[in-house]
């Protein structure tokens, strides 16, 4: 096992770096940071000359992107190009936003896509069934930023309108009433709900047919009819003997989607104007901002690389059947 | 999979139905207990059998003539400025309303509706292709190949989709094409992963064994004996992906990375009438509808396809 954790490890490094030099020349072959500045009749060419030196344009592409990735490696990611603004301060601060959007949509979608999994496998073809199915079929189906922009209509425009109200239920942008001081729960919640339903939806989705249909292949097996034969009510049976088992696939996939969540939501976060990686990766992209691109997607990647590593031992763990060599 | 080589669970996240872990090993035992007719017949039987996904089907196709013929049904082009009627309600001028350049809102979805059908199935079709190519020859030859190719998989799959396209976005300009080829070139993994562990397994079976002993050449026994055995799954990951790609393209169009403005496509009108949404519902209702009604009637033909198609693989009904 530990064998296995470890060249599962070193694979992955080759891995990051590959992607760091395709990023790496894709953003510098598209962008000049000093495009803006040389339209300026003002800046003179001997400072052109010594901005793009500071910069390192003026070294080659390999001697950039070694200097670069030298200094990656050291933890010094530097400024962004535009701003004076610190890349590591900014992609901490987006982190931390989209964790606590990620997490909580992802927390929801996992306690009901469990329970509406292990519903919809028990009470096979009834209505139950039926309906959560063909709720899963539709948000699989439904274009997720149209999805959020139904919601912001709705709550910050229909439901005001008809229901006389003051001021919205669920606010539709931002992770703050604007103006507000200190930290007020209510308030960040009211935030948070609408974009924190948009996730959750989606993995609902996933994660009730995922449940059902593992739930459904328990229910058939050998063990279950043994738990019943001896005699155990039909509750314990389902969740202790049933649930159980069921829930193994699903908690890979979990983590898996977990890892995903650290590079943010990029639709939802733009039109919900959360502050989180998605947003910062979209507004960089639309810069041309590479100092705060390329730290974006190594770090991006290694938590998928580093969930994935995990989905696979979880589930060495959870299944004593699984060896890994 | 338990040799450790990185396999991730099935990549399809987006496939409603898909839901079982492992890959079917083939499709071979079709029909057995029905004598006399053609996989062909059979597979029709089946399909024909799932209500939604025939109506899915006419639909689709009304979507699709409706959408080849929008030069002759859209009452206007789709750049044709009406500046009397701007920002106006949905009427019997303009069916869906006009948008602030007093465009009429209908012959844009219809021309938008080709972007949409255009990319979904040029990627499907492209990706298809590739992806069953590759993950073949992968999964037929293996050694090297088959390391390199599970490699870039591994990388594409490290780099959540959205940010693989936006990245990519910059270096084209945003026509149709460029949006077929940029999502293709990232969209196969799946299939080419899900094509190899076909062909891992299918390539120690008997009849394999059988061809090779009547001297069947690779490419005889690749093409002729392996392929047609894992058309099944091919054919309805190949759907799925229009679904995918449909989506997909809205999403990066709505972003600002997709097909570029004045072309319209179902992601850029929503963007255009995103900033006006709480005084034009309707500018953000109607394209949004359109994309779900086509991605859902793709998923739900997907799901009839497995059904007829893919009969091994464990049936979870819709």
């Amino acid at each position: 096992m530990l064998r296995f954790i470890v060249r599962r490890a070193l694979i992955s490094i080759p891995l990051l770096l590959v992607a760091s030099v395709l990023v790496f020349t894709v953003m510098h072959l598209t962008t000049d940071p000093t495009a803006g500045l040389r339209v300026n009749p003002r800046i003179s060419a001997a400072d052109m000359q010594r901005y793009r030196h500071d910069l390192g344009l003026d070294k080659s592409g390999p001697a950039q992107y070694f200097a670069w990735l030298g200094n990656f490696v050291q933890g010094k990611w530097g400024t962004s190009l535009f701003t004076n603004i610190s890349v590591s301060a900014q992609i901490r601060e987006a982190l931390v936003n989209s964790m606590v959007l990620g997490v909580t949509g992802f927390a929801i979608a996992l306690l009901l896509g469990v329970t509406i999994g292990v519903i919809a496998a028990v009470r096979q073809y009834s209505v139950f069934d039926y309906l959560a199915t063909s709720g899963a079929f539709v948000a699989l189906s439904i274009p997720v930023f149209w999805f959020a922009l139904i919601l912001q209509l709705l709550f910050g425009l229909y439901l005001v309108r008809w229901l006389h109200l003051p001021e919205p239920i669920f606010f539709t942008a931002g992770m703050v009433q604007p103006g507000s001081q200190g930290f007020e729960l209510v308030d960040r919640l009211r935030h948070l709900a609408l974009p924190a339903i948009v996730l959750a939806v989606q993995l609902l989705a996933v994660y009730s047919r995922y449940m059902r249909a593992s739930m459904l292949e328990v229910l058939n097996s050998d063990y279950l009819r043994t738990a019943r034969a001896k005699g155990l009510r039909e509750r314990r049976v389902i969740v202790h003997h049933g649930m159980r088992n069921a829930l193994i696939p699903i908690t890979t996939q979990a983590a898996i989607d977990l890892g995903g969540l650290a590079g943010g939501l990029i639709a939802t976060e733009a039109i919900f104007q959360w502050p989180g990686m998605g947003a910062l990766f979209v507004r960089v992209m639309g810069d041309g901002d590479y100092a705060i691109a390329l730290p974006w997607v190594m770090l991006t990647m290694a938590f998928v690389i580093v969930f994935n590593l995990v989905a696979d031992i979880l589930y060495a763990v959870l299944d004593p059947r699984i060896r890994y060599a | 999979m338990p040799d450790g080589t990185g396999d991730h669970p099935p990549a399809m996240v987006l496939s409603p139905v898909s839901t079982s872990v492992e890959a079917p090993t083939s499709t071979e035992a079709l029909g057995l207990e029905e004598h006399g007719l053609s996989q062909r017949t059979l597979a029709w039987r089946r399909f024909r059998r799932h209500k939604l996904a025939m109506a899915s089907l006419v639909l689709l196709t009304l979507i699709a003539l409706v959408t080849i013929f929008a030069s002759v049904i859209a009452p206007y082009g789709f750049s044709e400025q009406h500046l009397e009627d701007t920002l106006s309600g949905p009427s019997a001028k303009h069916l869906l309303g006009t948008d602030t350049l007093g465009r009429d809102e209908f012959s844009r979805l219809l021309y938008g509706g080709r972007v949409s059908l255009l990319v979904g199935l040029g990627v499907a079709l492209s990706s298809g292709v590739l992806g069953t190519l590759i993950g073949a020859a992968a999964g037929f030859y293996g050694g090297r190949l088959d390391n390199i190719v599970m490699r870039i998989t591994d990388l594409v799959l490290a780099i959540p989709l959205l940010v693989i396209l936006i990245i990519a976005s910059r270096v084209t300009s945003g026509g149709i094409l460029d949006i077929v080829v940029v999502l293709s070139l990232f969209l196969w993994t799946p299939l080419a992963r899900i094509v190899r562990g076909l062909f891992l397994s299918l390539k120690e079976k008997e009849f394999i064994e059988a061809a090779r002993m009547i001297g069947a050449s690779n490419r005889r026994i690749i093409f002729r004996h392996l392929v047609p055995n894992t058309l099944g799954v091919i054919i309805v990951n190949v759907t799925l992906t229009v679904a995918l790609a449909i989506l997909t393209e809205s999403l990066l169009s709505f972003l600002g990375f997709g097909i570029q403005p004045p072309t319209p496509s179902w992601g850029n009108m929503l963007e255009d009438g995103r900033g006006l949404m709480t005084l034009a519902g309707w500018l953000v209702w109607f394209p949004g509808a359109a994309i779900l009604l086509t991605v859902l009637c793709v998923n739900f033909l997907g799901d009839g396809l497995r059904d007829a198609l893919d009969p091994t693989q464990r049936r979870v009904r819709a």
